[in-house]
C-alpha cells in the first residue's frame, strides 16, 4: 500500500498550504494580490452573467416590460410629488429630502449573482465590478431608480459584494408612505420581505409603499431616507400581539437585474 | 486527463461564481477523483479552491481546505468502497454538498439544493466517464 503514504503526503502539503493562505488572507496580507485575478475574471463573469440574463429574458412579453417601466416611472413621480407636498407643508426649505442625486451615483455591472436555481431563485448577494479603486466603501447603498437594492458589505480593489435587502441578515428602519407608520423591514431570504415592529395603533394599508426612514450619520454613512423597499401585499394584525407586521413584495426583480448604481459618499 | 480536468473545472468555476450556488467544483473534483484516481487532483483542488474564493470575494483558502479534506476522504475510502460506481457518487455528492453549503452559510433550501447537486454530480460523472472511454478507444 505504497500509494497511501503518498496520498497522505500530497494531502498534508496542500492542506497546510491552504491553511497558511487562509490565515494570510484573514490578516489582510494577500489583499494587494487579490485584484490581479479579479481583473481577469470579472469581464468573463460579466459576459457569462449578461449572456445568461439575455437567454432567460427571451420570450418575455415586451408589452408587460413596458407597462412595468411605466409603472416604475409613475411611482417615482408619486414619490417626488409626496416629498414636495411634505416639504411645502413643513415650510422647511433647508431640509433636503434625499433621492440620490445623480452626481453621487456610480453605475456598476453585476458580474455574479449566485442563486440556487439560476434565473429562478432570488440571489441573496451580488458581486459588482466596482471596488475601492472607484470610490466604493463598505456601507454604501446600492440602488436602481428609487429602489434600494442592498448594501455593500465587502470591497476589494476592483470588485464589491452587495448584500440584498431580501438577504435573511438584512434589516432597515422604514416607514409607510401614506400613513407614516414606522417599522423595521427584514429580509426573509428567497426574495421575501416583511415589515415588522409596527405598533398596533399605526395604520397599515395594502398597496402602500414602504420607504427607508434613513439612518445616515454626519459622515454620510448609512442609508438615506426615501428609498423604496417594497409594497405591502398582506397585513398580519393580532390584538394580543405587541406589534403588527406586513408582508412586502419587492418592486424589483432581483434575478433579472444586470446593472445597479452605488451611492457614493 | 489533465486537459479534461482543467476544462471541466474552469467551466464549473465560471458558472459557480456567476449564476448558481450549486457546488459544481466540488462535484467535478469528486468525479475526477473517482474516474482518474490521480494524486494530481489534490493540486487542482488547491488551485481551483483559491480561484473560487477570489471570484466570490470570500477569504482565500477556505474552499481549498474543504476540497482537500473532501478529496483525501475519498482516497481513503477507495480501498474499502467501490468509488467508480453511481451509488458512491450519489452518496458522496449529497454529503459533500450538504457539508459545503453548511460551511458557506447557505442554510436556505439546503436539502433540496443538495438533492439537485447530487443529480448534477451523477450527470457530470456519466459524461466524464463517456468522454474518457471515447478518448481511450481513440
Amino acid at each position: 500500500m505504497k500509494q497511501r503514504p503518498e496520498v497522505t503526503a500530497y494531502f498534508l502539503i496542500f492542506f497546510i498550504l491552504s491553511v497558511a493562505i487562509f490565515a494570510l488572507s484573514k490578516t489582510g496580507v494577500l489583499s494587494p494580490f487579490e485584484p490581479i485575478f479579479q481583473t481577469i475574471i470579472a469581464p468573463v463573469q460579466s459576459t457569462v452573467y449578461n449572456g445568461f440574463s439575455f437567454v432567460t429574458g427571451i420570450g418575455s412579453n415586451s408589452k408587460i416590460k413596458d407597462l412595468e417601466n411605466k409603472n416604475d416611472l409613475l411611482t417615482k413621480k408619486l414619490l417626488d410629488q409626496d416629498k414636495l407636498i411634505k416639504d411645502n407643508k413643513a415650510l422647511n426649505d433647508q431640509f433636503l429630502t434625499q433621492n440620490p442625486p445623480s452626481d453621487n451615483l456610480l453605475p456598476a455591472q453585476i458580474v455574479g449573482a449566485p442563486g440556487f436555481v439560476p434565473g429562478l431563485s432570488v440571489p441573496e448577494d451580488y458581486i459588482i465590478d466596482k471596488g475601492l479603486a472607484d470610490g466604493v466603501k463598505v456601507g454604501d447603498a446600492v440602488v436602481v431608480g428609487d429602489n434600494l437594492i442592498g448594501i455593500v458589505y465587502k470591497t476589494t480593489k476592483y470588485l464589491s459584494s452587495v448584500s440584498l435587502v431580501t438577504n435573511s441578515s438584512a434589516s432597515f428602519t422604514a416607514k409607510t408612505m401614506e400613513t407614516n407608520a414606522l417599522g423595521v423591514v427584514k429580509g426573509q431570504g428567497g426574495g421575501g420581505l416583511i415589515l415588522d415592529n409596527v405598533v398596533l395603533s399605526d395604520n397599515l394599508k395594502v398597496g402602500d409603499l414602504i420607504v427607508t426612514k434613513g439612518d445616515a450619520s454626519v459622515l454620510g454613512e448609512g442609508v438615506m431616507p426615501g428609498l423604496i423597499l417594497g409594497e405591502i401585499v398582506a397585513i398580519s394584525k393580532n390584538p394580543s400581539d405587541l406589534f403588527q407586521r406586513a408582508k412586502l413584495n419587492a418592486r424589483v426583480n432581483f434575478s433579472k437585474l444586470y446593472k445597479v448604481f452605488v451611492v457614493i459618499r | 486527463m489533465k486537459t479534461i480536468s482543467v476544462i471541466l473545472l474552469t467551466l464549473a468555476l465560471i458558472i459557480e461564481s456567476t449564476i448558481t450556488t450549486i457546488p459544481l467544483i466540488l462535484l467535478c473534483l469528486l468525479t475526477l477523483t473517482a474516474v482518474f484516481r490521480e494524486k494530481f487532483i489534490f493540486v487542482l483542488a488547491f488551485i481551483f479552491g483559491l480561484l473560487l474564493d477570489l471570484a466570490m470575494l470570500k477569504p482565500v483558502g477556505f474552499s481549498s481546505i474543504i476540497f482537500e479534506i473532501y478529496i483525501f476522504l475519498i482516497f481513503m475510502y477507495q480501498s474499502k468502497l467501490e468509488i467508480t460506481t453511481s451509488n458512491f457518487i450519489i452518496v458522496a455528492s449529497f454529503l459533500g454538498s450538504v457539508a459545503f453549503l453548511l460551511l458557506n452559510g447557505l442554510f436556505r433550501n439546503i436539502i433540496l439544493e443538495s438533492i439537485v447537486s447530487t443529480l448534477v454530480g451523477i450527470m457530470i460523472f456519466i459524461i466524464t466517464r463517456r468522454l474518457v472511454k471515447v478518448k481511450t478507444n481513440d
